[in-house]
């Protein structure tokens, strides 16, 4: 069977949900301590093949989101075990503040398999604010995870998710940025936010951070290493879908009532997402 | 930035910090971080004070005292832990704003006061340490300081604005200096603290002293004392044997500070609800048919001076009597959910069935909020948190936040009391503080409002609720239900060390506001070290390893420890063990503090090594303070030095009870001010749902995870687009997915307004609306006939203006006041009996009012009207006085069990051709309305007063609650709303709104006892109504539900727009695009900017 370590601890809070949805889609899972991850023995690790860094508050979000969980990284030790975790076919999938932990500690995007800086960030969204809201997502069907999803309605909840290569007082430079800059968007953009059409915005409301060129989710070279800011672990039933009422309503005119609505029917596409993880490590 | 450390100078120039002289053992180092764009906030400032900013950068600096030999932080400016490479910059002891060449003229400075906790510069501190590979070492301390580098032109009171906007001068020191001094050099001393080394239990002769000198020392110490319970205390010293036992532990016939300040803070009106208790004494000079009421049901007793007795008090006949018949009736029922006993343990519990229990408690936090906003509501709702943790035994977690604020109009230009902020500080404040504590804590926030009325400017209102949930018995059997300390378990604080912050909170709320009180119970808290220690308890209590546990709220560690003592009687501690951020911290300061985020558990000793070992892995604090025992006594030691004596049965003991007066002039009923213009519906609609406590408060939602935890069903917020706001909110626990299709539904009712004209209906309004709105979204009231696991935990919060005649300007007005609220609380009473659903749980927060001196120049018709009615002024011996008394408000909020929550149905409208109905008959009860409020302010600049105010028959609120419900459980429905505020007019373009689609209304076909104009049919807030909407095909199953409930059909839902047929017989289109304008725009603060960019 499947075997998923949900990180927890240190202001992590989504851990629960993601612990469930693994469940539902079929993976048995541990809760592991983030301390706990940082000390782990290799063996240990590589019991699971699937490690989850969901989202919530780090470290508080002090010095920035992520910040200082990949400054304990760093200094760990485990961060070579972890890309070998990976390139040996496992999993290392992270949600919002588990995402913005990748991107500091470097192992997103990771080209050229170079996961020793982090090169670039998931800084304030443009609405100058945090912000919850359903957000359409396109995603990139190549990647395993998102086999069979085009179109994706997620939920976002972050004040930190606006990706950006360069600044005008940070220390990279302008064409620098602009190299990983297109490096990435050839190689390692898994989700991007979408307006009406379909198409890759950084317009608000569409995206609810402003991110360059969409960009809603990484992946490493070979998919292993993955993450996106929104909460994929919410959508695994209907029922959390913002009209999930008004749909109820329509099957309600169409003679399926309340007591039919039980398995199948009651799915949400982010359990697609989950159940394809768990598929693939299998 | 420079370092003029120890004496070493610099080249440099900028902030120069250095340490005090008492520190030679360690070194200072200083890193810049940033930039940081704060042009957003500049645009904020500039809106509100009028300046004119052009732009705002800050950079952060991190000051960290450490040891000398650590040389090398400059091998960490590149990156972690200081540095997003890709954003910003880092220096080392030099100021980083030259390597910018950002223009500024001005630099604003600010950092925590002295003594508060700095979580922020303390793991930065700790962060830099780790990177470098060293440990953190006693005496190191790290602060974060932040300048804001701004270019613009200044006034100097603009400079004082501005810094106070950036950072609350009641938390922070702030320096602002001109580029030029800037550059020059500035000296700031590094702020840790050093207090005097030497500790000393200071000791009070009461015995040999005399009644002014009693007050001088309740003065001096500021416990909030009368001289009769300072005689009280005085007396317990003249007790022979006490002596003697006292001398066995080293005391004496003199009382120590810690058990002055101990005993006080324990018995102040916060943590004793004297008000609650007391005994009333109320004159009716209008012979009102309430109070005639209240003696033939025996809630008061007629003494021979046709004076109305309320003998038992206020919390025992109507709070305690309704819920404990409530609970006999449901124990003879079967399926008993209500936890007993009631009103003890931290929050009030239900059983959601055999497995599982959840329970709700709501805190008001309005004394610290009117200073510190962010701070005060972010302790609030950390702190009602808190009570959910160590509510029972600690394995309950927090599912679900909720908030409401009151404060005055945000857009109110005008006179305030001095240090008094404005509201729009409050509200964006009190936002973001139960933003940062909900969402850092990982807690769905599932409703909330917020409530406007110009006397809250004197004094804001912030409430702050939570449920929490939990399993009934662990995996092997053993029950969670109830705390069980046993004697020789041991005491242990886990959390924060404890600091001078918070001194006094627990007596200084029960003072009324006015300019001098003290920052002492303003506190800064760290929702993410609450989050870390909450993962800690859950599981060690989930595993049984604990006895019992309690929270630290007012009164800190005397509150929680001593109150866990009255359970075996007795209390060891040794106060030398609590942790202190600084040295020479007094020990009645441990007892006393109110240092946030920490808790107190109970276990055997047995557990203890377990217990210790699994907070090193959650990086939580844990020490063992002390022990329960038997001996009668608390007695606190500080290191070997005896503090504290103190007989817990005195302690506790709440004789004599307070003894209060109350007097009834009549309600405040009476015919309706006129309105003068003639306006279209359009306008009338558009001015009305523009009122702020209407308006959308999307922008609230949108800042609060509502979907954490993955459990919500409804948030917090309806559509497609998520632009309308729910009326209540659905959670499916995740533990019992896949078990069941039950859930929890949330809502809230509160009528402060309404309080004018009568508070027995504004409270008891407050509990209606909020069973409707539960009704209408699929909830049940109990069911009497059938055992069933229908529970519903409610909880209620009374915020009172001050109602002890002593202390407010004129006798009359707080005598009204405790008459008023002896209303309230029976208009609740009332229908908790009818509706059989118990209040559990609350809070009361008694002194929501302000009295201020104020000087010759003060004149009250500057003061605008709206405000103005509500000031009195009192010239008297030279004096010149005012008083503002807030509302009398009364919040209910619930957490109910729903059967099956795919049954539920939303507010917004489904289909086009769907039929319209109004459940319940409409009046013509405007009084306090949305309407009288938007009519008034359109006309006269405050709100129309008089008319009547609604009320309810309450047997036909039940009858339409389960009409409704028979209704949407046999699936007929396709959306309700409850009628409440703004009434039909409202709740029907809501659902346009939310649905997308239109509606078709016929005013001639709402049902009404007498003939009624256009508006007040429309906009009448009666209660006891619901708008429904049914499919055609579902119409005469629909109707034959509805039995002998009065019902009118009233119109189609459309497409788009909506159309009145008006009782002129003529039509009205009204354009739902400009409603919707109007229903955004009042509490938007620019939440929508970037789509016009």
């Amino acid at each position: 069977m499947v075997k998923a370590y949900v990180i927890n601890g240190l202001g992590i809070g989504c851990d629960e949900e993601v612990a469930h949805a693994y469940e539902k889609a079929g993976a048995k899972v541990e809760m592991v301590h983030f301390r706990q991850l940082l000390s782990m023995s290799k063996d240990k690790l590589f019991e699971a093949q699937i490690i989850n860094l969901a989202g919530g508050f780090l470290h508080g979000d002090f010095g920035g989101a992520g910040m200082y969980a990949a400054n304990e990284l760093e200094h760990s030790g485990i961060k070579d075990l972890l890309i070998e975790f990976a390139d040996e076919g496992n999993v290392i999938y992270g949600q919002c503040n588990g995402f913005q932990f990748l991107v500091k500690t470097g192992l997103l995007p990771g080209i050229n398999s170079d996961y020793s800086k982090q090169i670039l960030t998931l800084t304030h969204n443009d609405c100058g604010n945090y912000r919850v809201a359903p957000v359409m997502h396109k995603a990139d069907q190549a990647h395993f995870a998102f086999k069979g999803i085009d179109m994706i309605q997620l939920w976002c909840r972050h004040a930190e998710g606006k990706g950006q290569f360069n600044s005008k007082y940070g220390s990279v430079s302008e064409e620098e940025g602009e190299k990983n800059r297109q490096e990435v968007n050839k190689n390692h953009v898994i989700l991007r936010y979408v307006d009406n059409n379909g198409e890759p915005t950084e317009k608000f409301p569409f995206s609810p951070n402003g991110s360059i060129d969409g960009i809603a989710g990484l992946a490493n070279f070979n998919g292993h290493i993955f993450g996106n800011m929104a909460h994929p672990e919410v959508s695994i039933y209907s029922s959390r879908d913002p009209d999930w009422f008004v749909q109820k309503d329509r099957l309600r005119r169409q003679g399926i009532k309340a007591k039919d609505l039980e398995g199948e029917i009651m799915e949400g596409q982010g359990l697609k997402i989950f159940r394809n993880i768990v598929n693939y490590v299998k | 930035m420079v370092i003029i450390a120890n004496g070493e100078t610099g080249v440099v120039k900028g902030l120069e910090f250095f340490l005090p002289k008492s520190i030679d053992d360690k070194k200072v180092s200083v890193v810049e971080v940033g930039p940081f764009d704060e042009n957003a906030q500049a645009k904020e400032i500039n809106k509100f004070l009028g300046t004119s900013i052009e732009s705002l950068y800050r950079i952060n600096s991190y000051i960290m005292v450490h040891p000398p030999e650590i040389t090398n932080i400059e091998d960490l400016l590149r990156g972690k832990p200081f540095v997003d490479p890709i954003m910003h910059q880092a220096t080392l002891n030099e100021p980083l704003i030259r390597k910018l060449g950002i223009p500024y003229d001005f630099v604003f400075q600010d950092m925590l006061n002295p003594g508060t906790s700095d979580a922020e510069g303390d793991t930065k501190l700790r962060q830099t340490l780790l990177a470098l590979g060293k440990k953190f070492e006693e005496g190191d301390v790290g602060f974060r300081g932040r300048q804001y580098f701004m270019k613009g032109k200044l006034g100097i009171d603009e400079s004082e604005n501005i810094s106070a906007f950036l950072a609350n001068p009641d938390l922070n020191q702030r320096l602002v200096v001109h580029r030029n001094e800037y550059e020059r050099g500035q000296k700031v001393q590094v702020p840790v603290v050093t207090l005097p080394p030497k500790i000393e239990i200071q000791k009070y002769d009461v015995l040999r002293m005399s009644d002014d000198e009693l007050l001088e020392l309740s003065k001096t110490r500021k416990l909030a004392a009368s001289l009769e319970e300072m005689q009280q205390f005085r007396d317990m010293y003249k007790d022979k044997a006490f002596i003697e036992k006292r001398k066995e532990k080293g005391l004496d016939e003199r009382a120590t500070d810690v058990e002055l300040e101990t005993w006080f803070g324990l018995r102040s009106e916060h943590c004793f609800h004297k008000e609650f208790n007391a005994h009333i004494t109320l004159e009716d000079k209008v012979n009102d048919p309430i109070f005639k009421r209240a003696v033939e049901k025996g809630y008061l007793k007629k003494n021979d001076k046709g004076e109305l007795i309320l003998d038992k008090g206020i919390f025992k006949t109507f709070i305690q009597e309704p819920a404990q018949k409530i609970y006999d009736k449901l124990e003879k029922r079967g399926k008993n959910w209500i936890v007993a006993p009631m009103f003890t343990d931290n929050a009030g519990t239900v059983l959601y069935d055999e497995n599982y229990m959840f329970c709700i408690k709501f805190e008001t936090h309005n004394s610290p909020s009117n200073k510190e906003p962010v701070q005060g509501a972010k302790t609030g709702i950390d702190g009602v948190n808190r009570d959910i943790f160590g509510n029972m035994r600690g394995t309950f977690d927090a599912i679900a936040n909720f908030f409401l604020y009151g404060t005055g109009n945000i857009d109110y230009e005008g006179w305030l009391p001095k240090g008094v902020k404005h509201p729009y500080v409050i509200l964006k404040g009190a936002t973001q503080g139960v933003r940062e504590g909900g969402n850092e804590s990982q807690i769905a926030t599932l409703g909330g409002s917020s409530v406007f009325d110009p006397r809250n400017s004197a004094k804001c209102k912030v409430h702050a609720g939570t449920v929490g949930w939990s399993p009934v018995k662990s995996p092997d059997g053993i029950s969670y239900i109830g705390k069980v300390p046993n004697l020789g378990d041991l005491v242990f604080v886990v959390g924060q060390p404890v600091g001078v912050d918070g001194v006094h909170g627990a007596t200084e709320s029960s003072l009324i506001a006015d300019a001098n009180i003290s920052l002492g119970h303003v506190q800064a808290d760290y929702s993410f070290i609450q989050a870390k220690a909450k993962g800690y308890i859950l599981e060690v209590a989930r595993d049984n390893l604990l006895s019992s546990i309690t929270d630290f709220g007012a009164m800190g560690l005397g509150s929680a420890s001593h109150e866990m003592a009255e359970a075996t009687g007795g209390l060891f501690m040794d106060l030398a063990l609590h942790p202190v951020k600084y040295k020479g911290i007094q020990p009645w300061q441990i007892n006393c503090s109110e240092t946030q985020d920490r808790m107190l558990l109970v276990a055997k000793p047995e557990n203890k090594e377990e217990l210790f070992n699994r907070a090193k892995l959650h990086d939580v604090d844990i020490t063992q303070m002390g022990d329960l025992t038997d001996s009668g006594y608390v007695h606190l030691t500080h290191g070997e030095e005896s503090a504290a004596f103190i007989d817990i049965k005195k302690l506790f003991n709440k004789e004599p009870r307070k003894k209060m007066h109350a007097t009834w002039y009549g309600n405040g009923e009476k015919e309706a001010e006129e309105i003068k213009g003639e306006y279209s519906l359009e306008e009338a609609l558009c001015d009305v749902i523009a009122r702020p406590d209407i308006a959308s408060k999307e922008w609230f939602f949108r800042q609060k995870d509502s979907s954490v935890k993955g459990a919500t069903i409804q948030g917090p917020l309806i559509g497609k687009k998520q632009e309308v706001e729910a009326d209540a909110t659905i959670q499916k626990p995740l533990d019992t997915e896949g078990k069941d299709f039950g859930a929890i539904a949330y809502s809230f009712g509160v009528n402060e307004k309404q309080s004018d004209l009568d508070a027995y209906y504004s409270a008891q309004n407050s509990f209606l609306e909020m069973v409707g709105k539960v009704v209408a979204i699929g909830g049940k009231l109990p069911d009497m006939d059938k055992a069933k696991w229908d529970a519903w935990a409610v909880c209620g919060n009374y915020c009172q203006p001050n109602s002890e005649s002593k202390t407010t300007l004129t006798k009359e007005s707080g005598e009204h006041n405790l008459a008023s609220l002896v209303r309230e609380a029976m208009g609740v009473r009332e229908a908790e009996e009818a509706l059989n659903i118990p209040v559990i749980s609350g809070k009361d927060s008694m002194k929501c009012s302000c009295r201020y001196e104020v000087d010759e120049s003060f004149k009250l018709e500057d003061v605008p009207l709206d405000l103005r009615r509500h000031i009195t002024l009192v010239e008297k011996d030279g004096k010149r006085e005012i008083e503002i008394h807030d509302p009398d408000s009364y919040l209910a909020t619930c957490a109910v069990k729903i059967e099956d929550y795919r049954k539920c149905v939303s507010s917004s409208f489904k289909q086009e051709g769907d039929l319209i109905y109004v459940l319940g008959i409409t009046e013509k009860q405007l009084g306090a309305s949305q309407y009288h409020e938007a009519m008034g302010y359109k006309e006269q600049g405050a709100p129309i007063q008089g008319g009547e105010v609604p009320k309810a028959d309450l047997e036909e609120f039940i009858q339409a609650g389960k009409a409704v419900h028979a209704a949407i459980d046999n699936e007929l429905v396709a959306s309700c709303s409850y009628l409440h505020k703004g009434g039909l007019a409202v709740s029907a373009v809501k659902a346009a709104m939310a649905g997308d689609l239109g509606i078709d209304i016929n005013v001639n076909s709402v049902w009404s006892p007498e003939d009624l104009a256009d508006e007040e049919l429309l906009f009448s807030e009666t209660q006891g109504r619901y708008m429904v909407t049914v499919a055609k095909e579902d119409q005469d199953a629909f109707e034959r539900t509805l039995n002998d409930v009065i019902y009118s059909k009233v119109g189609t839902v459309t497409s788009n727009g909506m159309t009145v047929l008006k009782g002129d017989g003529k039509k009205e289109s009204i354009d739902i695009s400009k409603v919707k304008e109007s229903y955004q725009k009042t509490l938007s603060f620019g939440l929508n900017d970037l789509v016009k960019k």
